[in-house]
């Protein structure tokens, strides 16, 4: 049975009250999706209530007024609930110094340096995530920080595979430019 | 901006992501290398971002958080690590009752962890005794406990904990820790004579393969603790043994229920290898005596276990016993 189906079976299993199932469930996709929180909105605290919100609606959805809808792809499924949590977040969050006005900020960013002190190299490449803009970072995240295919990545942006080849080339070149810069400062 | 390139890279990265190198990608376009080859090795670079995850007081406070709300609202769910004993069962816990191919699952699972990791791979996400974590360890475990649906559920979880005390303990002592190692195994007689007082108070099947479940496992601790036996300071030596007797003792299944105490026959040690002082009884259940638990430690019955009335017998459960007694729920004569 491949991963997909049993994780299908899991869900199953939750939607019919079985709390254990919905547990697995969590354990199985807890760090990803905190990972595509965090990425998204910079801020260890944040991303930890995004993901914690994350999951409660996931189980209502699976136990509460829209049980029995049919979901054809789970993994799609969760993400696009952590998707919607994190554009709430930005649309009431209070609006921020545009980055790009000081640029010393991109280096006094700490959220995720801490992490990764020995892995200079990925700590340019989260500067450069997070100065991305919102659909670039999106693809950057799903496509090569937790590895999703095109058409995953295509099911979650309600768009097509092309497009996502689109913005995945575009969001790259960007990022280069982006790292390029962070190693000329 | 070329369509040719963006189908190119992504062409690229698809076989790069089944497997193929780099530099074949870049062999097979010589046109495209220069701009190609920063792009795919950026994406290589990425790869080290995935071991961004979340903090681990996260990871344990959200369990705790989500199963307060949804408890809260009547939805509650209890979340397990996949590395223990549901992994290869998901659906174990809810069961009512146990079938054989069941029980031998269950049976294989533990000896599996055991054949693995000596019994030490319980501890492997856990604290140890001493760690400031430790104390929110357990209640994390009472939690789990309350929120257990059933006496077979309970058990399981039960012996879980036991194992992972177990392992701390060999952890403790393999670092010339011996109050925390003794802290450790007073824990897991705690559990171990839980685990009794909780398949006396089962019925029928269910009984049965509890009672058989927990041998195996007992089994298995058994062979951890002897081997600790070579490992441990002298002071220590006297309560492992104790341990291993108790771990050798038949598992006390009531015949009949007792009219007026909650002791069911035989659960935990054997009376000499240091009975389990209380084990069953109303108020002062707590771990044997044999397991090393020192004396001035409070004892109170754990949370789960039927505090005094064992199956059968008036008197109620506890709260978070849902099943309860089988013949006589709470309040019913």
């Amino acid at each position: 049975m491949n991963p997909q189906a049993n994780v299908s079976k899991l869900l199953a299993m939750a939607a019919e009250g079985d709390r254990y199932s919905f547990g697995e469930f969590y354990q199985l996709h807890l760090n990803e999706i905190y990972r595509y929180v965090l990425f998204r909105v910079n801020d260890h605290n944040e991303a930890e209530d995004l993901t914690a919100k994350v999951f409660l609606e996931a189980w209502e959805s699976l136990t509460g007024a829209r049980r029995g809808q049919k979901i054809k792809n789970i993994r799609a499924w969760i993400y696009r609930i952590a998707r919607n949590k994190v554009t709430d977040y930005h649309r009431t969050k209070k609006p921020q110094e545009p980055i790009d006005d000081n640029p010393d900020k991109k280096l006094q960013s700490n959220w995720l340096e801490g992490e990764l002190d020995d892995l200079f190299i990925s700590r340019k490449l989260a500067q450069g995530v997070r100065q991305l803009q919102a659909n670039y970072q999106e693809v950057i995240i799903l496509r090569f920080i937790n590895q999703m295919s095109h058409a995953e990545v295509a099911e979650i942006m309600n768009t097509t595979e092309s497009h996502v080849r689109v913005l995945q080339y575009r969001a790259l070149h960007k990022m280069r430019e982006i790292v390029a810069e962070v190693d000329n400062e | 901006m070329s369509e040719t390139i963006v189908e190119i890279l992504a062409n690229c990265l698809e076989r790069m992501e089944a497997g193929a190198s780099l530099e074949s990608c870049l062999a097979d376009f010589p046109n495209q290398a220069a701009e190609l080859e920063p792009l795919l090795r950026m994406t290589q670079q990425m790869k080290h971002l995935t071991n961004v995850g979340p903090r681990r007081t996260f990871a344990r406070s959200a369990h705790l958080h989500l199963e307060n709300q949804l408890a809260a609202s009547g939805k509650d769910v209890t979340f397990k690590p996949l590395n223990r004993l549901t992994r290869q069962q998901p659906k174990l816990l809810p069961q009512r009752k146990f079938s054989m191919s069941m029980l031998q699952l269950m049976i294989a699972a533990v000896l599996a962890l055991a054949a693995t990791t000596g019994g030490a791979a319980y501890a492997a996400n856990a604290s140890n005794p001493g760690d400031v974590l430790h104390g929110l360890d357990i209640a994390m475990e009472n939690v789990q406990l309350n929120l257990a649906p059933d006496v077979a559920s309970k058990v399981q979880l039960r012996l879980e904990f036991a194992s992972e005390r177990l392992a701390e303990a060999q952890a403790m002592f393999s670092e010339n820790d011996a109050d925390d190692g003794l802290e450790a195994l007073n824990e897991y007689g705690t559990q171990i004579s839980a685990i009794a007082q909780l398949i006396g108070s089962s019925d029928g099947a269910d009984q049965e393969a509890l009672a058989l479940l927990l041998e195996t496992a007992q089994g298995i601790h058994q062979d951890v603790l002897t081997n600790l036996l070579d490992k441990v300071p002298e002071q220590a030596k006297e309560s492992i043994q104790r341990a291993i007797d108790a771990s050798n003792s038949p598992i006390g299944i009531p015949e009949a229920p007792p009219e007026d105490t909650g002791a069911p026959d035989g659960v935990g040690a054997p009376n000499d290898a240091g009975a389990p002082e209380g084990a069953g009884a109303p108020d002062e259940a707590g771990p044997p005596d044999g397991t090393g638990r020192p004396t001035d430690l409070p004892a109170g019955p754990p949370a789960d276990v039927p505090h005094g009335p064992p199956a059968g017998t008036p008197g109620g459960p506890p709260s978070d016993t849902p099943d309860g007694p089988p013949d006589n729920p709470p309040g019913k004569p």
